[in-house]
C-alpha cells in the first residue's frame, strides 16, 4: 500500500488534438508552444489558482532536444506567462515520460512538499524524429551479445513479440482496425471534445507577388490519426517493416505525431483554498524493466506492480489506456494479463490516434479523466511499454 | 592484360605526362569507362538500353575485367590451396593499386577523367583520384565491391571519408559518414551521371556532359583550363578529422537491426561493420587527426580480412562462375 501523507488530487486535465508527423496539422507548432497552450488551459480552467501558487512544472519529453531542448518545461511555462518564479523540469522515460511527469507530480504533494503542481508532456516528432536528431551509441554496446538488443529499433522489439507471444499477422490487423473504429466514433460522438484545447495555428507562407508574408490561421481541433477508410483487408496489405518475414507493418504499430498535455494537481488544502472541484485522484504508479528486446511486455510487469501499490485487482480497473505502440505487444500484455478487450482502450489507442512519445502519458491522462467521468467509472490506469525495455503503469480514481 | 600491367601502365602515363604534357586525360573510345585494362566492349545492342541498377551491376561485374576486387579473386583462384601464397600477391597488388591511385591524385599535372558507360570498382576509384571527372549523363558509376562480399580499397572509401571531413566543416562528421556508407555498403551505382553526383561519387567541380561525342573535348578543355589557371598538385593532407567509434557503433547499431529483420545475413552484417571501420578511420575517438596513408592501411587491412573468408570467397566464386550475386 502507499505510504503518502496525503492525497494528490487531479483539478484539470487536457491536452492539444494530435497531429501526424513529419507532414501533418501541427507539422510547424513548436513544442515549446504547444506546451505553453496546455499550460495556459488548465490554468485558465481554474481561474481562482494564483499562477505563482504553481510549486514546480514537471514536463516529459521522450527527445528532449532542438526545438524540444533546452529545458523546454522552464521555456514552456514562461511561455505560458508563469512567473518567473515558478520552475520547471523535464524529465524522460521515453513513452513514459507524461505519466511519469504526472506520478513525479503528485508525489511532491503526496509527501506534504507542494500543493499545486503541473505535470504534462510534449513532443514534436515532425521537429524532432524518433531516435532524435543525432543518434549516437556506445561502443560497447556491441561488444557483448546480450547487450546488443539495446541498439534494437522499436519494430524489431515488436517482431520478437509477436513471435514469442504467437501474435498472428491477423490478429494484429484486426487489433488496428478496432482501434480506428472505436477512434473515429469517439470523434464522431464527442468523446474527447472536454479533454482537447483546440489549438489555434499560424501558417505563414510566401506571397511571392506581393513579396510580403501571407498568414493563415486555421484552427486544430480533432485528433489527425484516425481513418475512417481502414479496414483489416486494407491493413493486410500492407508489408512489414522491419523484418523480412515478419508480421508488424506501418498500419499495425503507433503512428508518429505532435502533441501535448497538461495536468493541474493539487492538495487537499489547496482545493478547499481555491474552491475548486477535483475530477479525480493520483492513486499509484509503477515502473518495471524487461529485457530489451521484447520492450513491448512492459505493462505485463508494471501493472501487477501498480495495483498491489493500490490495493486493487485487475478486475477494479474500469479503463486501460494501454498505449498501442505495437498491436503486437498490445496483444500480448491482454493476453498475458487477461485484460477485457472492451475495458481497454474504448476510444481507440495510439494506432489511430498517434503517439507524440514524451507527451502520450499525460494526454492519455486527460482522456482517462474526462472519459471516467463522462461514464460515472472509478478507475482507470495509463500504462505503456517503454523503449530499451521498461513498462509504466500509473492508476487514477474519477469522482 | 595483367591488373598490375594496368596498374604499371597508368603509373608510367602519369610520369610521361608530368615529363612532357599539359595533363592526363584517362578515356576510353567507347564505353564503358576504363582505367586501361582490356576490357571487353560493350556488346552489340546493349547500348541505349536501360537496364536496372542490379542488372548493370550484375552483367558489369561479370564483364569484370576493372574490378580490383574480381582482378584479386581470380588471381588468388578460389579455395585454391596456394591461397596464402596468392594473398600475399594480392595484398601487393592492392598496394600497387593504392599507389596508383594516390600518384593520379598528387600528380604534378592535372589528371581528367572521362567518363562514359560504366565505371564501377576499380574504374571508379580512379574517378574519384582524378583531378576532375567529366562525365557523359549516360555513365553508371558506383563503388561494387560489396557485392562480392570485399570493400573498396583503392582509396575510395578513403576518399569518401576525406569528402565527409570536408563536408561536415568541424560539424557533425558522422552524419556525412552515415550517407557515405549507406552508398558503399549497399554497393550503390548511379543511375545516371547526376544520380553519381548525389551520391557522391562524382564532385560539385566534376562536369557533367549531355552527349559523349563531347567528352574528349571537354576533358581536354579541363587540361587547359586547369593548367592556365596555374595547376599545382595538391597538398597531401596530413591532418583528417575522423569520425571515429562512435559513428562506427552507431552505424552498427543499423545493420544490427538490418540483420535482425532477415534484411541482412551475418557476413553482409561483417563486410557493413568493416565498410564502418574503414570510413570512421578505426577505432579512435572521434576528431583524430590521420593521414591519407592511415586510412589506406585500413582498406588493405579489412579487405585482405574480407578476402580470407570462406564466405567472401563464395560470393566471389559464384560470382565468376554465374554472373549473379550470392547472398550467404
Amino acid at each position: 500500500m502507499s505510504k503518502q501523507l496525503q492525497d494528490a488530487y487531479i483539478v484539470a486535465a487536457t491536452r492539444t488534438p494530435v497531429g501526424k508527423a513529419p507532414r501533418g496539422m501541427l507539422r510547424n507548432v513548436r513544442p515549446d508552444d504547444m506546451l505553453a497552450h496546455v499550460v495556459k488551459s488548465v490554468m485558465a480552467q481554474c481561474p481562482s489558482v494564483e499562477r505563482d501558487a504553481v510549486e514546480d512544472v514537471i514536463i516529459g519529453c521522450a527527445m528532449p532536444e532542438a526545438e524540444q531542448g533546452l529545458n523546454v518545461a522552464r521555456i514552456g511555462l514562461l511561455l505560458a506567462g508563469l512567473p518567473d518564479r515558478v520552475p520547471g523540469m523535464t524529465i524522460n522515460r521515453f513513452c513514459s515520460s507524461g505519466v511519469q511527469a504526472v506520478a513525479l507530480a503528485a508525489d511532491r504533494i503526496r509527501l506534504g512538499e507542494a500543493d499545486v503542481m503541473i505535470a504534462g508532456g510534449t513532443e514534436s516528432m515532425s521537429m524532432v524524429p524518433m531516435s532524435g536528431n543525432k543518434p549516437s551509441f556506445n561502443p560497447a554496446i556491441f561488444e557483448k551479445d546480450e547487450n546488443v538488443a539495446i541498439a534494437y529499433g522499436m519494430g524489431i522489439t515488436a517482431e520478437r513479440v509477436a513471435t514469442q507471444w504467437k501474435v498472428s499477422r491477423e490478429a494484429q490487423d484486426l487489433f488496428a482496425a478496432e482501434s480506428h473504429r472505436r477512434a473515429v466514433h469517439a470523434i464522431d460522438t464527442g468523446e474527447f471534445r472536454d479533454e482537447i484545447t483546440p489549438y489555434g495555428v499560424t501558417d505563414r507562407v510566401p506571397d511571392l507577388e506581393g513579396q510580403e508574408v501571407k498568414k493563415r490561421q486555421r484552427e486544430a481541433a480533432v485528433d489527425e490519426g484516425p481513418r475512417r477508410d481502414t479496414s483489416p483487408e486494407a491493413l493486410a496489405k500492407l508489408k512489414p517493416v522491419f523484418a523480412v518475414k515478419g508480421t508488424v507493418t506501418a498500419g499495425n504499430s503507433s503512428q508518429t505525431s505532435d502533441g501535448a498535455g497538461a495536468v493541474l494537481l493539487m492538495s487537499e488544502a489547496a482545493v478547499k483554498r481555491y474552491g475548486v472541484e477535483p475530477i479525480g485522484r493520483f492513486v499509484s504508479y509503477a515502473v518495471a524493466g524487461v529485457p530489451p528486446e521484447i520492450m513491448g511486455i512492459g505493462p505485463i510487469k508494471a501493472i501487477p506492480k501498480a495495483l498491489a501499490v493500490a490495493g486493487l485487482r485487475e478486475q477494479d480497473i474500469d479503463w486501460y489506456e494501454l498505449n498501442e505502440a505495437f498491436a503486437a505487444q498490445a496483444l500480448a500484455v491482454i493476453a498475458e494479463l487477461g485484460l477485457d478487450r472492451e475495458r481497454v482502450n474504448p476510444l481507440g489507442g495510439a494506432i489511430a490516434l498517434g503517439h507524440p512519445l514524451g507527451a502520450t502519458g499525460a494526454i492519455r491522462t486527460a482522456t482517462l479523466m474526462h472519459g471516467l467521468r463522462r461514464r460515472k467509472k472509478k478507475y482507470g490506469m495509463v500504462t505503456m511499454c517503454v523503449g530499451t525495455g521498461m513498462g509504466a503503469a500509473g492508476i487514477f480514481e474519477a469522482f | 592484360m595483367r591488373s598490375a600491367d594496368v596498374l604499371d601502365g597508368v603509373q608510367r602515363a602519369v610520369e610521361e605526362a608530368e615529363r612532357n604534357y599539359m595533363g592526363l586525360v584517362i578515356w576510353q573510345t567507347e564505353p564503358p569507362f576504363s582505367v586501361g585494362a582490356n576490357l571487353r566492349k560493350t556488346q552489340p545492342g546493349e547500348r541505349g538500353r536501360k537496364p536496372s541498377a542490379f542488372s548493370r551491376l550484375v552483367r558489369s561485374v561479370r564483364r569484370e575485367a576493372e574490378s580490383l576486387a574480381l582482378k584479386a579473386a581470380r588471381q588468388i583462384g578460389v579455395a585454391d590451396q596456394l591461397m596464402a601464397g596468392r594473398l600475399a600477391e594480392v595484398e601487393q597488388m592492392l598496394g600497387q593499386f593504392q599507389e596508383t591511385t594516390q600518384a593520379l591524385k598528387y600528380s604534378t599535372v592535372p589528371t581528367v577523367a572521362a567518363v562514359d558507360g560504366l565505371a564501377l570498382g576499380g574504374g571508379c576509384d580512379f574517378i574519384m583520384h582524378c583531378d576532375r571527372a567529366v562525365a557523359s549523363l549516360e555513365s553508371y558509376i558506383g563503388l561494387v565491391e560489396v557485392g562480392v562480399g570485399l570493400l573498396p580499397a583503392g582509396g575510395g572509401c578513403k576518399e569518401f571519408a576525406m569528402r565527409a571531413a570536408a563536408e561536415a566543416k568541424g560539424g557533425d562528421l558522422g552524419h556525412f559518414i552515415q550517407g557515405y556508407f549507406r552508398t558503399v555498403a549497399m554497393a550503390e551505382v548511379g543511375r545516371s551521371a547526376q544520380h553519381a553526383r548525389e551520391l557522391g561519387y562524382l564532385r560539385p567541380t566534376d562536369i557533367i556532359v549531355p552527349n559523349r561525342y563531347e567528352l574528349l573535348h571537354v576533358a581536354k578543355t579541363q587540361i587547359r583550363a586547369l593548367h592556365e589557371a596555374g595547376y599545382r598538385a595538391p597538398l597531401p593532407e596530413k591532418a583528417i578529422p575522423v569520425a571515429g567509434r562512435n559513428t562506427i557503433a552507431t552505424i552498427e547499431a543499423y545493420i544490427v537491426n538490418m540483420r535482425a529483420g532477415g534484411h541482412i545475413s551475418e557476413h553482409d552484417y561483417l563486410i557493413g561493420s568493416k565498410v564502418a571501420t574503414v570510413l570512421c578511420g578505426g577505432d579512435l575517438d572521434g576528431g583524430s587527426l590521420v593521414d591519407e596513408a592511415w586510412f589506406l592501411a585500413l582498406e588493405r587491412r579489412h579487405f585482405m580480412e574480407l578476402i580470407a573468408t570462406g564466405k567472401t570467397q563464395a560470393r566471389i566464386e559464384h560470382m565468376l562462375k554465374t554472373g549473379k550475386p550470392l547472398r550467404n
